[in-house]
């Protein structure tokens, strides 16, 4: 159980790190929710909205939402030069043109317009309702004044804002406030929305850089506006205030991120119906398993289920059995048993095995073997190739080059004669990975080190995980895995083939084939670590 | 452009498991939504959006007019004339034909039978004269002498907008006179460059009537 759950881990790590990586880049779709920690008695909220025509004109609305119908007084305070005041859609008379007191209850709203707060340059324009005078923030020339100050809500607390500018190119509007907190906004091509929360109940000041084309009409000015802005944020800064911009989403692609997660889903659908029917497999292997009378001799178990060379049977059975087992070491002992090769010796601990000039395999497999055997490729007399002897052990000193070679070749093998079959899901599960780690990249402002790290390691467990789950056996390939799985077991467990595993090599001549599967199969121990190019990691 | 957008290096550099475990917050705060404690971005088209005037054909429906309300009193009307509008024209030709040729103005004075205004003479800045246009009568010229007050271009008066604004004021309070209409950009208060109307009753000054050049009333103090 621990060994099945430890081959899985790479399967497992790939999820975790795939599925983080999902749900921190929907986290980044959104920025964090803004909440209200203690809101003021007496104002619900203000929703603070402009528009700037095409000649740069600049309209205001301001509407304050008391929360109850207490009547109350407002003192009204506009910036120097707004015009066409109004109060709840009336026009309203203002002393000195910026003074005004209004009762109020339940809503109120405040409307003018107010020249000269945009101007513009070669590459964009400015808003600025943010001004210095006398060495301090002048509220009254900002969104709103002092709210505490003028419409007095009881106790402390926070006061939501809300707001839109409607403009031309809107998307392209940049903000930045000034006693505004927690901001998030949204865009479309007509209007920038807003929202965020004046922890105090202050004035509000607002930069917005707007696109040049927003304000055509507008004469323009010399210098950027980078330049502007600049100049309209120093003195702001320099009596100690700071500006806060929007909070914008660190992943931009909405749809980037819902194609993750179908990546995603479908490798865990994979993954899941996978390992169930793994251990479906397993509980049909067990309920087999008790139905055989355990005291009886089956007679398919004693029997050589079929034909099939000692090579494919070991690929076959690829890890349903234990044990040292090799499909090299069992085709050596097949074309012994066949005199294709021969043993000079019977001593374990020095051994020649003779490949003749004219020795050539039955099968690819076979035949890859003796290829093997020869090489370095060995020198061709005028009659041919000639004759190899292989002193042992070891058999194989460039045993990892060799069992490399014969694995590609009977994988090759096994295809062909369709035991086994690619696994497209297997095989997709790098370019799903890579996929969901470059979306995860891409949409990302900068570049997430977080989702480099999942793709880089995602993507070689994903390898590693196609490599090892890549090829299945095909249905004809399950049926010979059952029948010699039971073949194994008899093999194995039967008192009549104890000697099987103290056989050495040269014992081939005289038992028979039934070495060469009992060495493919995991019965024949001995003969495996004398002849398997790697034994101990041997199949 | 330099962008302002651009969140703070914490911010940007939190952590995957710190934003991860942001996911559960976003989740637990979908709860909090019910009790609107939420703030959110309002939805595209739920903010209302501020609208601009426009100037009228007829400067008596000025929106702003509306902001002036008469008073009370007591059926006793305003015996003194008001500023005669119908002045300007020919005062602002008598000036152009002065032999300075003024371009440049510092204040225009609108009264019952008098137009008095200041001229910037020869283009010489600070150096001004003051003169009087009074119907059938030559054009009084004084002395030049130092003026720091800003000035405006001859050019930029429509000699017609006085007199329909004093028009449009009276109609909307017919028990009130302008008594006197300026243009000085000292009594422009923050509003630039605008026609300045001391209106009256027979109570005393009623208000004070601001409008654009092109007689868009824009403001209304009123005491």
């Amino acid at each position: 159980m621990i060994v099945r759950v430890f081959r899985r881990l790479p399967a497992i790590v790939l999820i975790l790190l795939l599925a983080i990586l999902t749900l921190v880049t929907w986290s980044d779709l959104d920025p964090p929710t803004v909440r209200v920690s203690g809101r003021v008695d007496g104002l619900a909220g203000i929703t603070w909205s402009a528009r700037v025509s095409t000649a740069g004109r600049l309209a205001v609305r301001i509407t304050y939402d008391l929360g109850d119908d207490t009547p109350r007084t407002l003192s009204v305070r506009l910036p120097d030069g707004a015009r066409y005041f109004q109060v709840d859609g009336t026009p309203t008379p203002a002393s000195n043109g910026v003074y005004a007191t209004v009762p109020v209850a339940t809503t109120v709203t405040i409307s003018y317009e107010l020249p000269g707060a945009v101007t513009r340059y070669r590459d964009g324009a400015l808003l600025n309702l943010a001004r210095v005078v006398n060495g301090s923030l002048d509220g009254d020339s900002g969104m709103f004044p002092c709210v505490r100050c003028y419409l007095e809500p009881s106790g402390y607390g926070d006061v939501p804002v809300f707001g839109a500018i409607a403009v031309s190119n809107a998307d392209q509007v940049r903000l930045s406030f000034v006693h505004l907190s927690a901001i998030r906004s949204d865009a479309a091509t007509d209007e920038v929305r807003f929202a965020g929360i004046d922890r105090t109940g202050d004035d509000l000041e607002l930069l917005a850089t707007l696109p040049a084309d927003a304000v055509p009409g507008l004469p323009m000015r010399d210098g950027s506006v980078a330049q502007a802005l600049e100049a309209a944020r120093a003195p702001v800064l320099a009596v100690g205030q700071s500006f806060s911009a929007p909070t914008v989403p660190e992943h931009r692609s909405r749809p980037a991120v819902i194609v993750m997660t179908a990546l995603l889903a479908a490798m865990l659908v994979w993954f899941v119906v996978r390992t169930l029917w793994a251990v479906g497999a397993r509980a049909a292997e067990r309920a087999a398993r008790a139905s055989d009378d355990p005291s009886g001799v089956d007679p398919v178990r004693a029997v050589r289920p079929s034909q099939l060379e000692p090579a494919l049977v070991g690929a076959v059975i690829g890890n349903s059995i234990t044990g040292e087992r090799s499909v090299v070491a069992a085709t050596i002992l097949e074309l012994a048993r066949r005199k294709v090769v021969a043993f000079s010796g019977n001593d374990r601990r020095r051994f020649t095995l003779t490949v003749p000039a004219g020795a050539s395999g039955s099968t690819r497999f076979e035949q890859a073997v003796i290829d093997c055997l020869r090489a370095p490729p060995a020198t061709t007399s005028p009659s041919g190739i000639e004759a190899v002897e292989r002193v042992g052990p070891p058999l194989w000193p460039d045993g990892t080059d060799a069992a490399r070679t014969l694995q590609r070749t009977l994988v090759r093998e096994a295809l062909r004669t369709k035991l086994v079959r690619i696994s497209p899901p297997a095989v997709l599960l790098v370019p799903a990975t890579l996929a969901i780690g470059v979306l995860g990249i891409i949409g990302s402002r900068g570049g997430s080190v977080f989702a480099w790290i999942v793709t880089v390691i995602g993507t070689l467990l994903a390898l590693s995980i196609a490599i090892a789950a890549g090829l299945v056996l095909t249905p004809s390939g399950r049926a010979e895995r059952d029948q010699w799985l039971r073949y194994a077991m008899w093999l194995r467990t039967d008192r009549a083939n104890a000697h099987l595993a103290d056989a050495e090599p040269w014992d081939v001549a005289t038992t028979g084939e039934v070495l060469s599967y009992a060495t493919a199969l995991g019965a024949a121990p001995h003969v495996v670590r004398i002849l398997s190019p790697r034994p101990g990691a041997s199949r | 452009m330099p962008d302002v957008q651009r969140p703070s290096l914490d911010e940007r550099r939190r952590s995957p498991i710190r934003r991860a475990l942001v996911v559960a917050g976003v989740l637990g705060a979908l709860a909090g939504c019910a009790d609107g404690r939420v703030v959110h971005v309002p939805a595209p088209g739920a903010v209302p959006i501020a609208t601009f005037q426009t100037l009228p054909d007829d400067l008596a429906r000025s929106p702003q007019l509306r902001a002036l309300q008469p008073r009370d009193t007591a059926g006793i009307e305003v015996t003194e004339a008001g500023a005669d509008g119908a002045l300007l024209p020919a005062a602002l030709d008598a000036l152009r034909a002065l032999p300075d040729a003024p371009k440049q103005l510092s204040r225009i004075s609108i009264y019952a039978d008098t137009v008095n205004m200041t001229y910037e003479q020869n283009g010489i800045a600070g150096r001004s004269v003051s003169v009087l246009y009074r119907p059938g009568e030559d054009l009084y010229v004084g002395e030049p002498s130092f003026s720091d007050e800003e000035t405006y271009a001859l050019d930029r008066i429509d000699p017609a907008v006085p007199a329909a604004l004093i028009s449009a004021i009276e109609a909307r309070v017919p028990n009130a006179r302008v008594m006197r209409l300026d243009l000085d950009v000292g009594l422009s208060y923050g509003f630039g460059l605008v026609w300045y109307a001391d209106v009256e009753d027979a109570r005393g000054t009623l208000a004070t009537v601001f409008a654009d050049l092109d007689g868009a009333i824009v403001a209304v103090d009123a005491d």
